[in-house]
Formats: structure tokens, sequence, C-alpha cells
């Protein structure tokens, strides 16, 4: 059992989960330069899993996440964030879409991804998946990073 | 389907609202199509909207917030919690709406409420000759 792990909180940790959604980012990255996009889009969607796990320790000030939160389903998880009331303000309207298309990718599409000949994901769908992550202004990303 | 009655009653009031809404986008039945997902544990509903009219980056915006305020008015009730906040939308254009039913795919823990949406969109559409159109008609989506 890892340190930090106790009754009713998951093994990892706050500094295992920083550590892992930055690397499977940096990960992902090299993958997309080398033109194996599919894969880059599953570790991008891993990372935005771990990342919100984080933001749970965070935010309920916990050395690991909740057991509750021993789930895949990211609408689950960020509902432990605290963030899913502000996600409905209308000025996060495209952040909500972009959370949207990264929601149905995590449920229709990772499972598969893997068992799946590279070229059925098409550019067209990492430029959708790196968008809604990456926008500046409202993507996933920036909305859960760039916080007080 | 073997969906509980009354979450039948808020698919039914999701397909109204977007036959409503997409009809008064000036689209004819055949050029859209409703795909859906129910997980009853997390009683999350995932939809997926596809039109073959060519829509720009705006207007699928503009389409997401209008479908998703008309949701909120219709399906959420004062003093509960927000049915919507289980609505995922994710709205898209295609040229073959046929090739989305086909990778339209079902999770284990998911069940596949399109059929049902499919009919009541046609139900729910203004025009009464457009609905012989539909596209899952064509298509086939995956059993529910």
């Amino acid at each position: 059992m890892s340190q930090g792990a106790s009754k009713g909180l998951l093994t990892q940790t706050l500094a295992d989960l920083d550590a892992a959604w930055k690397e499977r980012e940096e990960e992902a990255r090299a993958l997309a330069a080398d033109g194996f996009l599919s894969t880059a889009a599953s570790l991008r969607v891993y990372a935005l899993e771990i990342l919100l796990k984080a933001l749970v320790c965070r935010r309920l000030d916990l050395p690991s996440p909740p057991a509750a939160c021993k789930t895949h389903d990211l609408s689950e998880v960020l509902l432990f964030t605290g963030l899913r009331r502000e996600l409905e303000e209308p000025r996060h309207e495209v952040v909500r879409q972009n959370w949207d298309v990264l929601v149905k990718y995590g449920k229709q599409r990772l499972n598969d991804q893997r068992y799946q000949p590279r070229a059925t994901f098409s550019t067209k769908d990492a430029e959708e998946i790196n968008n809604a992550l990456d926008d500046p202004v409202n993507g996933v990303l920036a909305w859960l990073l760039n916080r007080p | 389907m073997a969906v509980k009655s009354s979450i039948r009653q808020i698919f039914r009031k999701i397909a109204e609202v977007i036959a409503d809404y997409v009809s008064g986008e000036g689209l004819e039945r055949g050029e859209i199509a409703l795909m859906g997902l129910w997980n009853e544990r997390t009683e999350q509903v995932s939809l997926t909207l596809v039109t073959s009219r060519r829509l720009s980056a705006e207007d699928l915006v503009r389409w997401y917030r209008d479908i998703l305020n008309r949701l909120r008015q219709s399906v959420d009730e004062p003093g509960l919690p927000p049915f919507t906040w289980n609505i995922g939308l994710v709205v898209t254009s295609t040229l073959d709406l046929d090739r989305e039913f086909a990778l339209f795919s079902v999770p284990d823990d998911e069940e596949d409420v399109t059929d049902f949406l499919q009919d009541e969109m046609d139900a729910g559409w203004p025009s009464p000759s457009a609905a012989s159109s539909s596209p899952s008609k064509v298509g086939g989506s995956a059993s529910s």
C-alpha cells in the first residue's frame, strides 16, 4: 500500500497524481509528434482524469482521492471537485461544450480505440480533442488550471 | 427499451425540444439525427446531435447554447437538482449521417436510447410529411 493510503481513500497520493498527469501529457505530445494521434488522444484523456483526481485532493484537502473517485467516468470525478455548478454558468458555456466532447470521447471511443487500427482516428478527431483541452480561453485545461 | 417510464418522459421532452429547435432552424427531418446513451447507475444522458447540413463553428456553439437553455427550461424542476447537469450534448455536422450511426458505440454500462429518441423526434417534428425520411430508418442505429 502506498504511503498516504488510509480507509476511505485511494492509494495514489497527490504527488503521484501531479507527476502522472504531467507525464501522460508529455508522452502524448511525443506520440502526436510522431503521428500516433489515437494513442496520444487516449493518453490526453487519461491525463485529464488524473488531473481531476489531483484537483479533488486539493479542493478537499486530502492526501489521496476519496474511494468514491475510483471510476474512469469524468463526470463522476468532476462532482468531487466542486466545480460542477460553475460549469453551468453562462460564462462557461463553451467550456461545457468542450467538456461534453471529452466526456463523449471517454465514454464511446477511449476503451475501443486500443483495439482499432490507428486510421480509424482521423486528424479531425485529434483536433477536436486537442481543441477541447487546449483552447486558451475555453479549453477544459485552461478552466481547470487557471483559477485562483 | 428497459428504462423506467419517468426517464422515458424526460427523453420524450428532450426529443421534442430538439425537434422544435432544429426545425425552427430550417432543417428537414432527414438532415438530422439524435443519438443517445443512458446510464442507469449515474443517471447520465449522453446526446449526440448530428446534422448533414454544413454548420459554421459559430452555429455549432449557438445550437449547443440554445438547445441546452431550452432543455433547462423544459426538464429542470425548481427545488430539485438540475437534471441538465446529467445531460451531455455534442453537436456536430457530417457528410454522412449513416456513417455516424455506424460509428455510434455503446459502452457496456450504458443503454442505447437512439431508437426511442429518433421515434420521438419523428413524432414531435412539426412537418407532417417529414417523419418518413428519418435517418434512423436508413442508417439503422444500434438496438436498444
